[in-house]
């Protein structure tokens, strides 16, 4: 990891067009502000592995589960006979 | 093999989602999504659920790759993300009414236990079918809502 140091107000270019400025420090929290095209996201690195995580989990449900979730509805008739 | 496996089970159940006609044209998502960035095709296919706007989304990329998903408003009726101007501009909504959202369902084995993922919603421009999974960021919700199928 390449690592810098920087003081408030300065900044941090990345490639041609992305610039990342440390606007504030205050005991144990930096504000960061970040400039990036638009075609490039910008996440919360926890939110978005978060998500990962979750899409992960999410993907690929067997037809026994979704049945499953289906025979918990409370509108569900009593389970069905097992095939 | 699981992947051959999930294939099969996955396959089973769109099928008859698709005889009965419900399948709708592939929405197309540029970036793919988190975890997948090399999925960016899929199908959204309403599973014949009596109307529990429930849809599964079948990866037109990688065959053995679906999700489940709800269209949050009967389930949360308040639910109304604040996506950002960014996505729209890249989706090309210009009318909130062009929009549709989804969320992800995570099912586990069992079907007890469902969440549904409302920290980052499907936004689906109706018109053209350009979707993104947008992660939001300050939400209140969480990336695991319980979910139970009305």
């Amino acid at each position: 990891m390449l690592v810098l140091t920087r003081r408030s107000n300065q900044s941090v270019m990345i490639g041609h067009d992305v610039v990342i400025t440390i606007l504030e420090i205050r005991g144990d929290t930096v504000r960061v502000g970040i400039d990036a095209p638009r075609s490039v996201d910008v996440h919360r690195e926890e939110v978005y592995r978060e998500v990962q995580k979750s899409n992960a989990a999410a993907a690929s449900p067997s037809t026994d589960a979704l049945r499953s979730l289906a025979s918990r509805r409370p509108s569900a008739p009593p389970a069905a006979p097992p095939e | 093999m699981e992947a051959a496996q999930r294939r099969e089970t996955v396959g089973d159940v769109t099928a008859p989602a698709t005889e009965s006609g419900a399948q709708l044209p592939a929405l197309t998502f540029e970036s793919g999504l988190p975890g997948f960035p090399a999925a960016r095709h899929f199908a959204l296919v309403s599973l014949e659920m009596d109307d529990a706007g429930v849809f599964l989304l079948r990866s037109l990329d990688d065959p053995a790759l679906s999700f489940v998903a709800a269209a949050p408003t009967p389930y949360w009726p308040d639910y109304a993300p604040d996506v950002d101007d960014v996505t729209v501009e890249r989706l090309g909504i210009t009318d909130a009414g062009q929009a549709l959202l989804l969320v992800l369902l995570t099912i586990p084995e069992g079907g007890a236990g469902a969440t549904a993922n409302l920290i980052a919603p499907i936004v689906i421009n109706s018109e053209t079918l350009l979707a993104a999974q947008v992660v939001l960021n300050g939400s209140p919700y969480s990336v695991r809502e319980p979910f139970v199928l009305a």
